[in-house]
């Protein structure tokens, strides 16, 4: 008797483990902030109300907004290197 | 308690089948549907019906970091009950998903809930009885049935777009199970849809085109084109819909009395489209009215107009229904920009 069970799935990847956080500050004081913002309505305004709270709050600069072509779309790899070299944090995940 | 049945039922016990129907819904791999359990035999069937290896790759969705093996796809599509000889047009689908202009993260996972329109087009739709005509957005026919079915299994199972999850839809839509037809082109009054976009009459094709909605357009009197393309062009610029800011596409699906309103006319598919795009247009103090725009009504918003669509190419037209009754449908875009219909050739040759 055949008794094989055909899964349909494919697991996500890359598998679990294979990201790499960033180590996260200790605190925010000084340091420089990066926006993604996704092109939904209220993203940009969102964003940038927040960088100006950090702003007044922790000294935080405001270095880079990075505008994505649509909300599906990943950050693309220039967008990525611009943050390393010139962000120490990085805001997204704005929806509508 | 009996029926009868004019064919002999197989040898086998159906509590066989139960069994594992049971088993295949405790896995977590179902739309909700009994799926069809899968052999050697049928997964091979359907490999070779198109012409595929088991360990090919199909595509990949690049933002989910996901990857289409033809033998999932393949398993999927005999879970949804295809059979073989539909499995090629499974594959033209697969590659439209995973085009980057239909940019498959943005309808799948959105919460506007889209749901995904497969047409088809040319001698393999009427060869595998993919039906155009009474009915069309129906049940009752396997071809359709089964196609979507497994492509919405594929979305589910190989892209994890599952509800709650990668599908962050707020309500969803009926056309997230099945939403599979083929164009009418007997009934046509112009050329049908792939030849439009540069294919032959003998191509096979897969369109597919992501959609928030099917509106129903209804008009018993009109005789000449203007009065029912302007209720289409009412349909298009409808204020409920998501995306009326321009750079969207649009689906009309143009039915029997209605196509034969538009062949009588002499009308072109050009001119229709040209008439369509003048008239789906509101005034940016309607959009404000109803807070589609933000800020407030300007005495010059009232006679300032947006129009909801850009290009004659934008509004895909095509026919399908039956030929008797006063109905056809629009379905709007769900997507702005950030998604355009792809159309991809059935590639047939394999053993079905």
């Amino acid at each position: 008797m055949n008794r094989t069970v055909f899964d349909p799935t494919v697991p996500p990847a890359p598998a679990s483990g294979a990201f790499c956080y960033a180590p996260r500050p200790s605190s925010l004081k000084g340091l420089r902030v990066g926006l993604v913002e996704n092109t939904k309505f209220n993203s940009e305004v969102i964003l940038r109300k927040i960088a100006e709270r950090l702003a007044a709050r922790y000294q935080v600069t405001l270095t880079h907004l990075d505008r994505k072509k649509s909300p599906g779309h990943s950050v693309t790899p220039a967008a990525i290197t611009f943050f390393q070299q010139k962000a120490d944090f990085v805001l997204a995940g704005v929806g509508d | 308690m009996s029926t009868t049945t004019t064919q002999q039922p197989p040898p086998s016990d159906p509590s066989t089948a139960a069994e594992w129907i049971e088993f295949y819904y405790a896995q977590g791999w179902s739309d909700g549907l009994p799926l069809v359990p899968p052999t050697e035999a049928s997964v091979s069937a359907m490999l070779a019906a198109g012409g595929v290896s088991a360990e090919d790759i199909l595509g990949s969705i690049a933002e989910r970091n996901a990857i289409i093996p033809a033998e999932k796809v393949a398993i999927n599509a005999v879970l949804a009950g295809c059979l073989p000889a539909y499995f090629p047009v499974v594959l033209a689908a697969v590659q439209a998903l995973c085009h980057p202009d239909f940019h498959y993260h943005n309808p799948a996972t959105s919460t506007g809930g889209s749901g995904l329109v497969w047409i088809v087009n040319g001698p393999l739709g009427p060869a595998l009885g993919i039906n155009a005509t009474n009915n069309v957005f129906g049940p009752g026919v396997r071809a359709n049935a089964t196609i979507g079915r497994a492509l919405r299994l594929v979305m589910m199972n190989v892209l994890n777009t599952r509800p709650g999850f990668l599908d962050k839809a707020t309500l969803g839509t009926p056309a997230k199970y099945i939403c599979c037809f083929a164009e009418n082109e007997v009934d046509h009054p112009w050329t049908p849809l792939h030849v439009e976009r540069g294919f032959r009459p003998d191509d096979s094709t897969v369109t597919l085109y992501a959609s928030n909605t099917l509106m129903g357009v209804y008009n018993q009197l009109a005789s000449t084109p203007e009065p029912l393309l302007l209720e289409f062009a009412d349909a298009v610029c409808n204020l409920a819909t998501p995306n009326v800011y321009g750079f969207n596409e649009t689906l009309i699906v143009l039915s029997g009395e209605h196509a034969e309103i538009m062949r009588r006319s002499g009308w072109s598919r050009r001119q229709v489209q040209e008439f369509v795009i003048q008239h789906a247009r509101r005034t940016v103090a309607d959009f404000k009215r109803a807070a589609r725009l933000p800020g407030a009504i300007e005495p010059a918003d009232e006679t300032t107009w947006r129009y909801v669509l850009n290009a004659p190419d934008d509004l895909l037209i095509v026919c399908a229904g039956a030929q008797g009754g006063s109905w056809s449908a629009c379905l709007p875009g769900w997507g702005n920009k950030w998604t355009r219909s792809i159309t991809k050739p059935i590639r047939t040759g394999g053993q079905s």
